[in-house]
């Protein structure tokens, strides 16, 4: 699905297929809070958070909302108005922050994982197969936390098969200092020199953290990056690092975000070729 | 190799066309390393290497090594394929509080070595040859701190071959050392070594000493790097080599991409980012 030349980019940018929209409000974030924040459980939606591993698709509630959903490989070619509210009152307070948006494709994700348990945990694993982005190529790992987990520092070893097929390859993270509270989103390191994630078979923890809390397993495929800041801006693909990812047909977008705020609006506007 | 022909040529590409193969890499770092937070002093810059995150922590070089991306610590990236090569076109990198973290370097590590003593007085040596930034120009060398040296603070040369292929070249004499915290001696610290008047690039380091002990040992290293981009941090700072400044950026293959942190306070900030790359 490869553009001929830029009269087919700017057709795609002035006609896009679908245009939709994303928004949620989340407990504010703390500020220079190192894992990323994922806004998917957040309101106005609060929607369930999910037990068994589960593939998720455009379909899903969660997902963002407009005119037709893309039924074919799209591009990324606008955002419009991508904005946080940062806490704060001073504008030039707020322009310091970062305010960083990366849109994802959220292909699965599980729950169910303890905060207490130092043995290998499989509840709700192995992940559900990959229906986008089967090779598992660009595919990451992450552990998001549904319920807060306790405030014990803790390494959480993360076991998956890579994108060649090789089981048995891992991932640190560490949850230190900071609680890991409900939201934030841990992105799992690759082992050196692998390229991505088909599954994820099991978590063990180093150490109790002291709260069972909730959390679980989700892979998800980095497509584009967005510089953002309170003002919301209209960003071509020009601005907009990762607009030439395929979105895959069915693909289930979220925003994550690093940096302090409470609310994502925004409006991302996909066109296939 | 040809050039990118034009805009279409290049938007062909990126959607992979023509064997453009386009791969945008995800980058996330957070100053912990080994579940501890790194400790930042306000106006250095300080190595990711060891920092956790994506790509994963790499480990305290030892004996001179040329550093590729099989390497734990480096990007994880696909050589390019089919007797092309690899551009970098577009990249944003972004810390999580701009204030505390002003401005991002990523660079291709083209080599490194630790195990230094800050206690030396002696030629200390680096050697190892370059497979990558043969050009030589544009190359730097930074002295790193894996763990700090001594409080008394003394001053550090490298003797070098520079991009031309003469030897003994020395750089500026700079601060090493000192108390913790400042501008020779923090855990992680990056510091630049400004090159002879005149050179462009290295070639090579024969060794690096120091004019007297700074009291303890600690364990340092040097890396010869060569900058990819300088990245601010807030507001809307993608970087669109294509037109912008720099112009495209060869990766070259095994290509050990890193990146260091230039602290604007002492509160740690994560980084975070996409470099975007086609072939051609």
């Amino acid at each position: 699905m490869a553009l001929a030349d830029f009269n087919a980019l700017r057709a795609l940018i002035l006609h896009p297929h679908s245009i939709l929209h994303y928004y949620r409000t989340v407990t504010t974030n703390v500020a220079g809070e190192f894992p990323l924040t994922s806004s998917w459980f957040a309101s106005p939606l609060n929607l369930a958070p999910p037990t068994t591993s589960v593939a998720l698709d455009g379909a899903n509630a969660g997902a963002p909302r407009g005119s037709a959903y893309p039924t074919n490989n799209s591009f990324i070619t606008k955002v419009n108005g991508i904005r946080t509210v940062p806490t704060g009152s001073a504008e030039a307070t707020n322009n310091a922050k970062s305010q960083t948006g990366l849109i994802i494709d959220r292909l699965n994700h599980s729950g169910g994982l303890s905060g207490n348990i130092i043995t290998s945990q499989t509840t709700n694993l192995p992940t559900a197969t990959l229906t986008r982005y089967t090779s598992g190529v660009g595919v990451y790992a992450a552990l998001h936390i549904i319920t807060s987990v306790g405030a014990t520092d803790s390494v959480a070893t993360v076991t998956y098969t890579n994108s060649a097929g090789t089981a048995g390859r891992t991932g640190t993270i560490v949850w230190a200092a900071n609680t890991p509270g409900a939201r934030t989103f841990y992105p799992v390191p690759l082992q050196a020199d692998d390229l991505g994630v088909k599954s994820v078979e099991s978590v063990v923890l180093s150490v109790a953290t002291g709260a069972v809390g909730n959390f679980g397993v989700v892979l998800f495929k980095p497509l584009a990056f967005i510089p953002m800041d309170i003002q919301g801006r209209v960003l071509d693909c020009t601005q907009i690092p990762g607009w030439n990812s395929t979105v895959e047909a069915g693909a289930c977008l979220e925003i994550l975000y690093a940096g302090t705020g409470n609310e994502i609006a925004c409006t991302i506007e996909l066109a296939s070729v | 190799m040809a050039a990118i022909l034009n805009l279409s040529d290049l938007v062909n590409r990126m959607t992979g066309g023509n064997s453009g193969t386009p791969e945008n890499l995800f980058v996330h770092k957070i100053p912990y390393i080994a579940g501890t937070i790194d400790t930042w002093a306000t106006g250095f810059l300080y190595s990711c290497w060891k920092y956790d995150g994506i790509p994963g922590p790499g480990a305290t070089p030892t004996t001179v090594a040329v550093p590729t991306k099989a390497l734990a610590g480096a990007l994880p990236l696909t050589n390019a394929g089919g007797g092309r090569e690899k551009w970098l076109v577009q990249a944003c990198l972004n810390a999580s509080v701009a204030a505390d973290c002003p401005m991002i370097l990523a660079y291709d590590r083209l080599l490194h070595i630790g195990g230094l003593d800050g206690t030396s007085t002696s030629a200390q040596t680096v050697g190892g040859t370059l497979t990558r930034g043969t050009g030589y120009v544009g190359n730097m060398i930074f002295v790193e701190i894996y763990t700090a040296v001594g409080t008394t603070a003394r001053t550090i040369t490298a003797s070098y071959t520079n991009q031309a292929n003469t030897a003994g070249r020395t750089t500026a004499s700079t601060v090493f050392g000192g108390t913790a915290g400042t501008v020779g001696n923090d855990a992680n610290l990056m510091i630049p070594l400004p090159l002879q008047a005149g050179d462009t690039g290295v070639k090579s380091v024969e060794s690096v000493t120091i004019n007297l002990s700074t009291g303890t040992a600690g364990n340092f290293g040097v890396t010869i790097a060569r900058p990819i981009f300088w990245a601010t941090s807030g507001g809307m700072n993608t970087r669109d080599f294509t037109t912008g400044p720099g112009g495209m950026f060869l990766i070259e293959a095994d290509a050990c991409i890193s990146f260091a942190q230039f602290a604007g306070s002492v509160t740690e900030a994560s980084l975070v980012g996409m470099l975007c790359t086609v072939e051609n």
